[in-house]
Order: structure tokens, then C-alpha cells, then sequence
């Protein structure tokens, strides 16, 4: 209790009590993030044990160690996204999709696309749905010994994830889409942003080869002004909170690590997707083949975020009017385009959900759509 | 550490009534930007501004890869084009590559297994 100074004043004394409780917080925070500032470890993401069983140019197929003694047959291959590091599904301990995922016991690969150079900048779109995509199903089926997987993509990786599914659909058993972006003209800004009338896709590629990381993250930044100034200050709101900073650390370095997105492939994704639309209409060709998306039957269930400001919920949800599968379902969580996966919320909001859904959709690795 | 959360609301509490101020000014302001990133002129500026960079920065940058590629066929060195038009040489292999390996995989698993012998 603060001493009375001037009488028995109950307004000049509260206030003084506060002004002395804020002091004494400010210069809490002030001694807790020197601390942080001289002892703090670097921040250490992707930590869940794994084994890399395939590389190839810059990207590696992680398959993580089991927990469990029999883990569920059918394994379930992550594709992520190749503009963001993969990371983001295994953010930190007690974190982590992955950690969670492999803790429910399911048998779990995940793709790190790396991260490409200038000598990337002729990769195409077919490339990596024909190529790098189909060669590590390939071998995730070989090193687990089943002839088909289940497949989980998240934001770009998920539409690389139901484009490999409509054209090789004897692979997979059951796909799941997080977030994943499937008919393009929706009320989102960046496909307003990215219409042909304001984007010129050939002269960004034609003069700078691949799409720089730096332009891609001041577009996202964008979508959202005023909330990296917000985070700032929460930031220093709670630096007495020490997991909370890492938390925030952990987020920060995985938002800050982008990778550019080979040139090729972008004008693809950019002209073909955004521009035109073509994947919802059936008329995007990749290698020598169409894209019907009604040739994906087997059991699908797409994930959507209430307040995602990069895949609106609409524009992932219409994959589920767009197969043929007799078994599926759009679930909806509370949250944004990354804090579905790796909030703090994301265990109770979404995490559950999808283990149990997998659960249910990996006891038999009889066929594609068959289940048990 | 305990966390004291402030009042914004309390004339008691200035600092909280601060932080109260500031986050409705933030507020304010993200919404007045969050409308403005919205309009097609935002979309039009930014696509011009990003054309006009690319369009007038194109002949320097022409100038400097010229003088570049000058010195390094001095040195006997390879210049950046000469690289990239090598990895477009080997991504186009890679590329046949893959369709080879796509129709040997459908071959294999399209053939019927051989009957096992008694």
C-alpha cells in the first residue's frame, strides 16, 4: 500500500498508488528484457525430432520419428507453402501442429520446398506439381511401404496438394486443405491487387527473374496496415513475460523468413490463378494434363479461417462443391491465415479436429476413399 | 512477474487511459488505411509505381550487367546470364526428365502383375 502523502486524500492517493504501480511495472519490464537482451537463447523453430529420407535441388523430405510403437499405416505427407519456410507447422515445442500430430500417432512427412536461388528462376508451375511434388509421394510411399498417402496442404501447398490429387488421384487415400486457396476471384485484396489491370506479372519476372521475398512480404504487410505497429506494442506491453517473448520471437522470425518465389512458377500462378481464374473453371494445364478437380474422390476436408485476410474462406471452400467425393466436409475455425495453424488457439480451435479427423481417415490403408 | 491491466476507463488510472488513447488512435488509423489499401487507386498507384520502378531503372541496370559481362570475359569468367541460361538448359531437361519418369511410373503400375508360378 502506498503511504499516505497529503492526508487521508482517497483521489490523490489512488492515483499516486498507480502512478507508483506503473513505475514499478515499467521498470520491471525495462530489467526483464535487459535480462532477455544478455541470456536469451537464439530462437530455436522446427525442433520435433526428424530424419530427412529425400533431397533433391534445394528441397528435403523430413519424415518424423514416431512416438508411438505403431504408429496409424497410412502416412500423412505436409505440403506447405514455397513462398513461407515449412517451419510454421512445427513452430516450438508445446507449439507445434507436427509435435501434436506425431504425439496422436500418425506417421508424418513433411516437405521443405527450401529455398530457391536465381538458377530457380525457370522452374515452372508444372515443375513442381509433376515433378518435385510427384517424386516425393513417390518416395514417401516407398519408405513407409503403402501404396497410397494421405496428403496436407497448407495455403499454396494446398492447392498444390488438390491440383496433385485431381491429376494423380490413385495415390491418395484422403487429403486435407488448411487454408488453401482454390478459386481465386474472391472478395480478397490480393486478387484485386493482382488483376491484370494493375499487376504486370511479365515485366516483375522478366526484369528481376524470380518474385523477391522483400516485395512479397510488403504486400502482406499491406493487407493488414497498423498490425505490425500493433504487435510491436504488445511486444512491449508484456517483455516481462518470458514465454510469451519467445512466443513472439518464434512468430517474428518465421513472418520475417520469407523466400522468393521462382519466376517461372509466378508468372504461372499469377496469370493462370489470380488473373484468370482458370482452376475452378477446369482449364489449368499442367505438364500435358487438365485439371479436373472432380477427379478427386476421395475423403477431403478443407479447413477455412474466419478472419483470413489471404484465403478467404469462400475461396477454399469451393473445393468441396468441386469433387466428387462422397466423404467431405469444410470446417471452420476462429482465426487467420496463420494463427489457425500456429496460434495460441490453434490446439483447441483446430489441432483436435484434425487429429481426430485423420485418426478416423488412417486406420485402413486399404485404397483411395476406402476407410475404415 | 505479476501483469497489471489497465483501466481505460478509470480517471484514476492515467496511464491507462493513455494506452486507451492509443490503442483507439491505432484503431482509427488502421481502419482509415484499412479502407484506403481497399480502393482500386490504391491498386492503380501501386501497380504504376511498381512499373515505372522496373520500366526506368531497366537501362542502368542494362549499363552495369554490359560492363559486368565486359570484365568477366576479360577474366575469362562466366557472367550471371550465362549461368541462368544453363540452369534454363538444365530445368528443361529436368522437365523431360519428369515426364519420362511420369509415364514409366503409369507403364509399370498399368502392366499386370506376373502371375506367381506354383
Amino acid at each position: 500500500m502506498f503511504p499516505p502523502l497529503w492526508g487521508n486524500l482517497p483521489a490523490t492517493n489512488a492515483l499516486l498508488e498507480q502512478l507508483w504501480r506503473e513505475l514499478d511495472e515499467m521498470g520491471n519490464r525495462f530489467d526483464a528484457s535487459l535480462r532477455m537482451m544478455l541470456t536469451a537463447d537464439p530462437v530455436e523453430v522446427g525442433q520435433t525430432p526428424a530424419e530427412v529420407v529425400y533431397t533433391e535441388n534445394k528441397l528435403r523430405l523430413l519424415h518424423y520419428r514416431p512416438v508411438v510403437a505403431q504408429p496409424a499405416p497410412v502416412p500423412l505427407l505436409i505440403v506447405p507453402s514455397i513462398i513461407n519456410r515449412y517451419y510454421i507447422l512445427d513452430l516450438m515445442a508445446g507449439r507445434s501442429l507436427v509435435e501434436y500430430l506425431v504425439s496422436q500417432g500418425l506417421d508424418v512427412y513433411m516437405l521443405d520446398w527450401g529455398t530457391p536461388g536465381s538458377d530457380d528462376r525457370f522452374v515452372s508451375l508444372d515443375h513442381y506439381i509433376t515433378g518435385y511434388l510427384r517424386r516425393v509421394v513417390q518416395r514417401v510411399r516407398a519408405h513407409a511401404g503403402q501404396e497410397h498417402i494421405g496428403l496436407m496442404g497448407y495455403c499454396i501447398g494446398g492447392t498444390f496438394s488438390a491440383i496433385f490429387t485431381a491429376l494423380y488421384p490413385q495415390y491418395v487415400h484422403s487429403l486435407v486443405e488448411l487454408a488453401a486457396p482454390i478459386n481465386f476471384h474472391d472478395s480478397g485484396l490480393l486478387s484485386q491487387w493482382a488483376s491484370p489491370e494493375h499487376f504486370n506479372v511479365d515485366l516483375i519476372v522478366d526484369t528481376l527473374g524470380n518474385m523477391p521475398a522483400a516485395l512479397m512480404q510488403a504486400s502482406f504487410n499491406m493487407l493488414k496496415p497498423g498490425a505490425q505497429i500493433r504487435q510491436q506494442m504488445a511486444l512491449a506491453d508484456r517483455l516481462g513475460d518470458t514465454q510469451g517473448v519467445q512466443d513472439f520471437l518464434a512468430m517474428h522470425t518465421w513472418v520475417n523468413d520469407n523466400v522468393p518465389f521462382p519466376g517461372e512458377a509466378f508468372r504461372k500462378y499469377i496469370k493462370e490463378c489470380y488473373q484468370q481464374n482458370h482452376l475452378v473453371q477446369g482449364k489449368l494445364i499442367i505438364g500435358t494434363q487438365q485439371v479436373d478437380l472432380g477427379q478427386i474422390q476421395c475423403p477431403l476436408l478443407t479447413i477455412t479461417a474466419s478472419r483470413d485476410h489471404i484465403c478467404p474462406p469462400d475461396s477454399a471452400a469451393v473445393l468441396n462443391d468441386l469433387v466428387s467425393s462422397a466423404d467431405k466436409r469444410v470446417l471452420q475455425v476462429i482465426g487467420g491465415h496463420v494463427g489457425t495453424v500456429a496460434g495460441h488457439g490453434a490446439r483447441t480451435q483446430m489441432w483436435t479436429q484434425l487429429s481426430t479427423w485423420l485418426r478416423e481417415h488412417r486406420s485402413s490403408p486399404d485404397g483411395p476413399g476406402s476407410y475404415g | 512477474m505479476s501483469q497489471h491491466r489497465p483501466d481505460d476507463t478509470n480517471p484514476m488510472d492515467p496511464f491507462g487511459m493513455m494506452k486507451g488513447l492509443r490503442d483507439a488512435n491505432l484503431d482509427a488509423w488502421s481502419k482509415m488505411m484499412q479502407q484506403f489499401v481497399n480502393t482500386e487507386g490504391y491498386a492503380q498507384a501501386t501497380g504504376k509505381m511498381l512499373d515505372t520502378y522496373l520500366t526506368t531503372s531497366a537501362p542502368f541496370r542494362k549499363l552495369i550487367e554490359q560492363s559486368m559481362a565486359q570484365v568477366l570475359a576479360q577474366l575469362n569468367m562466366p557472367t550471371r546470364s550465362d549461368v541462368t541460361s544453363l540452369a534454363e538448359r538444365l530445368t528443361n531437361i529436368e522437365m523431360r526428365l519428369d515426364d519420362l519418369d511420369a509415364k514409366l511410373d503409369s507403364l509399370l503400375e498399368s502392366k499386370p502383375s506376373k502371375p506367381e508360378q506354383e
